[in-house]
């Protein structure tokens, strides 16, 4: 029995001390180690469905099943390179999402709102963000370049 | 080249504890809006020429080498493929090339520098200071080079759906059951800034964040004045990765956050994402301080506007260590004691009801899982702390840094 206390002790020692010191290391030279959190960027799921006992086979079908997928074609090609779009090029791409609904029998699209009417939204909730609710007007015409 | 002083003509840097653009040599201080630069249209068409057709040079150093000419004093500046604002290593001027950073390819938004120099050192080693495990040689750090550069940023609009299976465990009577979760649903993604460089690791910058994004303002060269910057060289796919990441991350979370279970794990996913095309342009400044510590570049970043210091350092091993194996007996001399006057109570019992015997058991259970929990959450903190001190020694953020004039 005192060796069997012992193998508990040992472990409980040194798991304690290493998690004491795991934790006093990582506070003294991890220096800003985060990132900005969902808060930060509005990041908030609506969850439309929600399943909290779910069976082996159901569970293996919940994702293709319920993914609603977003129509992303509309988009310059991924090889390009990220630049300011003219706005005859934003007219042709900003389209609003399109859900497929190729993944959800039956189902209604769950979008409520377009992305404009949503920003929209936002720009006048937008607090202490609001001065810079001309951020994504398009820049007036003659800083564009007709021939990129 | 730098706008000029309206009194003596000298180059005008940004000042960012005053706001404002200060010339060295009269003192004068102007508004970055008041300053008109006239050579900028005559400038805008001159573009830095690829040094191997200037010099015929096929060596693999110089691939990403352009030259421009200094519009102060015409000696040859080079730049890399992404460089926007140097300084001329002659006469010491400000120079921007504006043909990167015009028309389309210029920011809309800058975020100016409010951390001086001097004051990203004093945040940096106030920090370091604190430091428990930090070597004394890095608590007084001889700063070997400190730049300021603007960071190009994307700052993107997404729309995010994703169904996501959860497997987490539940305790059902008296025995743990996996239990599967199902979450489907979507989620939009505002003002999400995304480091537009690819010669800076992700990681590093995205831990610049958050930055605060009210306090941009509109493009002016005139900010950049003084400082380094680089230009936008990331592709859609690129960017579409990194939002595709971060919502992921946010999603899982919270759904995560809604499943009432331990131990849970997001085992299967369908997640679909579509980027909004009124990105923004955006420079956010930062600063970079190195310092070598037992022949090894270490680069600390601070971010320019916020002040906040990112850097992961070695530590003193022997200390370290020697504590944890001394707190590690302590804590096991009086665990041991406690052990045996306890363990023979629940290890006697096995003889008697079946169903207190059980109970025991499911005490030893939990015992035996918080010591591995224990482990693993100590080494996990230590790996992390390795895998930043690697980020902060990594030679690419170094060369990103370091290879600039001046």
């Amino acid at each position: 029995m005192d060796f069997i206390a012992l193998l508990f002790a040992l472990g409980f020692g040194f798991g304690l001390s290493c998690w004491i010191f795991g934790a006093i290391l990582e506070k003294s030279n991890n220096l800003g180690d985060s990132h900005g959190g969902s808060n930060d960027y509005k990041a908030y799921p609506k969850f439309t469905v929600r399943r909290d006992k779910m069976s082996k086979d159901e569970q293996r079908f919940f994702s293709s099943q319920y993914a609603e997928k977003i129509d992303t074609g509309a988009q310059p090609s991924g090889a390009s390179l990220v630049r300011r779009l003219t706005a005859e090029e934003r007219k042709q791409y900003n389209k609003p999402a399109e859900p497929t609904g190729l993944f959800t029998p039956g189902s209604k699209s769950t979008w409520e709102d377009t992305t404009e009417e949503e920003i929209r939204n936002w720009d006048k909730n937008a607090g202490e963000y609001k001065n810079l609710a001309g951020i994504f007007k398009p820049v007036s015409d003659q800083d564009i370049d007709p021939n990129p | 080249m730098a706008s000029l002083c309206k009194n003596c003509s000298h180059a005008l840097v940004f000042d960012p504890k005053s706001q404002k653009l200060v010339c060295s040599s009269c003192g004068s201080t102007f508004l970055p809006e008041e300053i008109e630069d006239n050579s900028q249209k005559y400038r805008e068409d001159l573009q830095a020429e690829a040094m191997e057709e200037v010099y015929g040079s096929k060596d693999g150093k110089y691939m990403d080498c352009y030259i421009y000419s200094c519009a102060q004093c015409g000696g040859e500046i080079v730049v890399n493929g992404t460089e926007a604002s140097t300084t001329c290593i002659y006469c010491g001027n400000p120079n921007v090339v504006f043909s990167r950073i015009a028309k389309q390819k210029c920011p809309e938004f800058v975020l100016p520098f409010s951390v001086s120099k001097e004051r990203a050192i004093t945040l940096a080693r106030e920090e370091i200071r604190r430091g428990f495990f930090v070597p004394k040689q890095i608590k007084n750090f001889s700063v070997d080079c400190c730049r300021g550069i603007y960071l190009p940023y994307w700052i993107v609009n997404a729309d995010y759906t994703d169904a996501v299976v959860i497997k987490g465990e539940v305790r059902s009577g008296k025995s743990t059951v996996t239990r599967y979760f199902g979450r489907a649903g979507r989620m939009k993604i505002r003002n999400l800034p995304l480091d537009a460089s690819r010669a800076l690791s992700d990681e590093s910058s995205q831990k610049l964040e958050p930055f605060v994004l009210s306090r941009l303002k509109p493009f002016d060269v005139d900010y950049l004045a003084g400082f380094y910057s680089n230009v936008s060289d990331v592709t859609y796919s690129d960017i579409r990765k990194a939002t595709l990441d971060r919502a992921k991350e946010y999603f899982n979370e919270e759904a995560m956050r809604e499943c009432q279970a331990s131990n849970k794990k997001v085992i299967s996913s369908y997640p679909s994402l579509r980027l909004n095309n009124d990105m923004v342009y955006a420079m956010m400044p930062a600063w970079f301080i190195t310092f070598d510590y037992k022949g090894k570049h270490n680069t600390i970043l601070v971010n320019g506007d916020t002040g906040k210091v990112v850097c992961a350092l070695p530590w003193k091993k022997v200390l370290f260590y020697g504590l944890l194996i001394g707190v590690g007996i302590l804590i096991t001399i009086g665990a041991y004691f406690v052990f045996r006057e306890t363990l023979p109570f629940f290890f006697a019992s096995s003889g008697r009801r079946s169903s207190s015997s059980n109970n025991r058991g499911q005490i030893i259970g939990i015992l035996v899982a918080g010591i591995i929990a224990l482990f693993s959450t100590g080494i996990r903190k230590v790996v992390k702390v390795i895998k930043n001190i690697k980020l902060t020694q990594d030679k690419e953020m170094f060369n990103f840094m370091k290879k600039r004039q001046g």
